[in-house]
């Protein structure tokens, strides 16, 4: 059959669960072959660490995403491929290919079989077309889970670590607040919280390249620390401290320029890409305050 | 040499009164058991593993282990430890990266491979981390070394292969042909592998073959087992100059000790 085909990559969070989510497509056809991946950028088809969707990075690295999206890659570049578990070379010319390559999957990352178009290609046609379409079909970008942001939780864990504030007496994790509003009582949950006679917040914001996660987000954080400074359970917006990991191309974008300055309105704001240091010595002078309080 | 660490899977709780900083943990680990595809699995897969350790090769930890029920006997398994560090598997092993980056490695697992005539090293059972540097190389599988995959024919691979190379995927070995085999294009490793190899006593051959005994294969195999390594072994410079043309990347053989 010349008729084009694909498969669809898919990524298991769970291998006992068994629950695949897309996370790509690549076409085959006589025209030539062509992949789409979440989290790519488009120009140049890099991976963005920071694009990667949270129920992949919740159970790997990004490395391991990249690793799996260059591999399958590499194997598209060829003009044949070989069989991963060993047999005969097939040419990128033959439908086979596509086959082979869907042998190539393995535990929590693999190849099903898509599907085909009725009709072939036009000659000149390009797959890459296809794939786009293909793409913005199967593959749901608008995910809308959080994402995390391991630079942002290594960097953050690193500053407490450097400025010996998680072993200071007071500082806690995962700490509750309750908030009235109204007749109705809300739980905020923050990050981590610092109890010195004086209570400082700290909430991770993770920035990612979807703009609508992103909104929800800095609106989420922006909102808790509004409702903390309202109900006097911190004394000021300098006792929150909203952390994120912003590097320098970033800040560039409107989007994101406009989403600091939201949180800068309700908490102190430290981008960990260059204030880290800032950020540890100003926890060590809250700390040392507290020994000799 | 570096090192390779594996995964604690979970911190369970402190092993209790009297020992600081121990804790019960729960580790990630594969196991296998003898079946129609692998008749020969525990003991291809314990002996390979034990031979490849002793020789420095980045086989994961491994070992026999049992699976005890209310009655009966305890069914025995072969398992070993996960080595995706990252909690999932990796891609396919990249080949050109792999000799390129790891020239000694490839040419030891080579070598290896070529002791226990593995007829079955694929890119699949190899893994390669490039994120981190040097790359990080974890090889398993041997479930059809040595014995091979027939069952009740271990002695006669064994005999038709005794001084062949073993892993061309030729008329006499089957299966796949060594997917390093092509690829490696540098002979300055062959010799340290070598003197590895024939530092292997004969007293840990003996040992690791007697330790699978009743595990899926007969006396009988057990001993023609110990006699084939010790014979590859002691002749492994004779095997391999023997069979330099099958190193296609390889343009200049030099001489073996």
């Amino acid at each position: 059959m010349n008729n084009p085909r694909y498969l669809l990559a898919k990524f298991i969070p769970d291998l006992s669960r068994m629950e695949p989510r897309n996370i790509g497509v690549i076409v085959w056809s006589k025209n030539g072959t062509a992949a789409r991946f979440l989290a790519e950028k488009p120009a140049t088809r890099e991976i963005d660490g920071r694009s990667i969707p949270g129920f992949i990075t919740n159970v790997t690295n990004q490395q391991s995403y990249k690793q799996w999206v260059g591999f399958w890659r590499s194997e598209l570049k060829g003009s044949v491929i070989e069989p991963v578990y060993g047999g005969p070379s097939v040419s990128v010319q033959d439908s086979r290919f596509i086959d082979v390559l869907k042998e190539s999957g393995r535990g929590h990352f693999i190849l099903e079989e898509g599907g085909f178009l009725l009709d072939e290609l036009p000659l000149g046609a390009d797959a890459g077309e296809l794939a786009d379409y293909l793409f913005s079909s199967l593959i749901d970008e608008t995910v809308t889970e959080d994402t995390k942001d391991p630079t942002l939780q290594q960097l953050t864990d690193q500053v407490l670590a450097k400025s010996t504030m998680r072993s200071t007496r007071g500082f806690s994790s995962d700490y509750l607040v309750e908030c009235n509003l109204g007749k109705a009582t809300d739980t905020l949950k923050f990050n981590h919280a610092f109890q010195n006679g004086h209570l400082s917040l700290f909430q991770k914001v993770s920035l990612p390249r979807r703009s609508s996660v992103l909104e929800k987000n800095v609106h989420s954080t922006a909102w808790m620390f509004e409702q903390v400074v309202k109900a006097n359970i911190i004394d000021s917006r300098e006792r929150g401290f909203a952390l994120v990991y912003v590097p320098p191309e970033q800040m560039q974008e409107p989007a994101v320029d406009n989403a600091i300055k939201i949180l800068d309105s309700v908490a102190s704001v430290y981008n960990l890409y260059n204030q880290e240091e800032e950020l540890v010595s100003k926890l060590k002078t809250l700390a040392e305050h507290a020994c000799t309080e | 040499m570096t090192a390779h660490f594996y995964r604690i899977a979970k911190k369970v709780k402190p092993t209790g009164v009297g020992v600081t900083d121990s804790y019960y943990v729960e580790l990630s680990a594969v196991a296998k058991n003898n079946g129609p595809n692998a008749p020969y699995c525990i003991p291809n897969e314990f002996i390979a593993g034990e031979i490849g350790r002793f020789l420095g090769l980045p086989i994961p930890p491994m070992g026999l282990m049992a699976v005890t029920g209310t009655s009966g006997p305890p069914d025995i398994w072969f398992a070993s430890l996960d080595f995706n560090f990252t909690g999932v598997n990796l891609p396919p092993a990249d080949r050109d990266a792999c000799v390129k980056q790891l020239p000694s490695l490839s040419t030891g697992l080579i070598i290896f491979d070529t002791l226990l005539i593995n007829c079955d090293r694929h890119r699949g059972n190899l893994s390669l981390d490039t994120s981190v540097t040097p790359h990080r190389l974890s090889v398993f599988d041997h479930s059809h070394a040595l014995f091979g995959f027939t069952d009740g024919q271990g002695e006669q691979r064994l005999t038709d292969l005794r001084d062949k190379l073993g892993i061309s995927g030729g008329v006499f070995t089957h299966g796949n042909r060594h997917c390093l085999l092509d690829k490696l294009d540098t002979f300055s490793h062959f010799q340290y592998w070598v003197d590895r190899i024939k530092c292997l006593p004969d007293f840990f051959i003996d040992d690791i073959f007697d330790r699978v005994e009743n595990l899926g294969i007969t006396a009988t195999e057990i001993t023609v087992g110990k006699d084939f390594i010790k014979h590859r072994r002691s002749n492994i410079v004779q095997i391999l100059d023997a069979h330099q043309a099958e190193f296609k990347g390889i343009t200049q053989w030099g001489a073996l000790r």
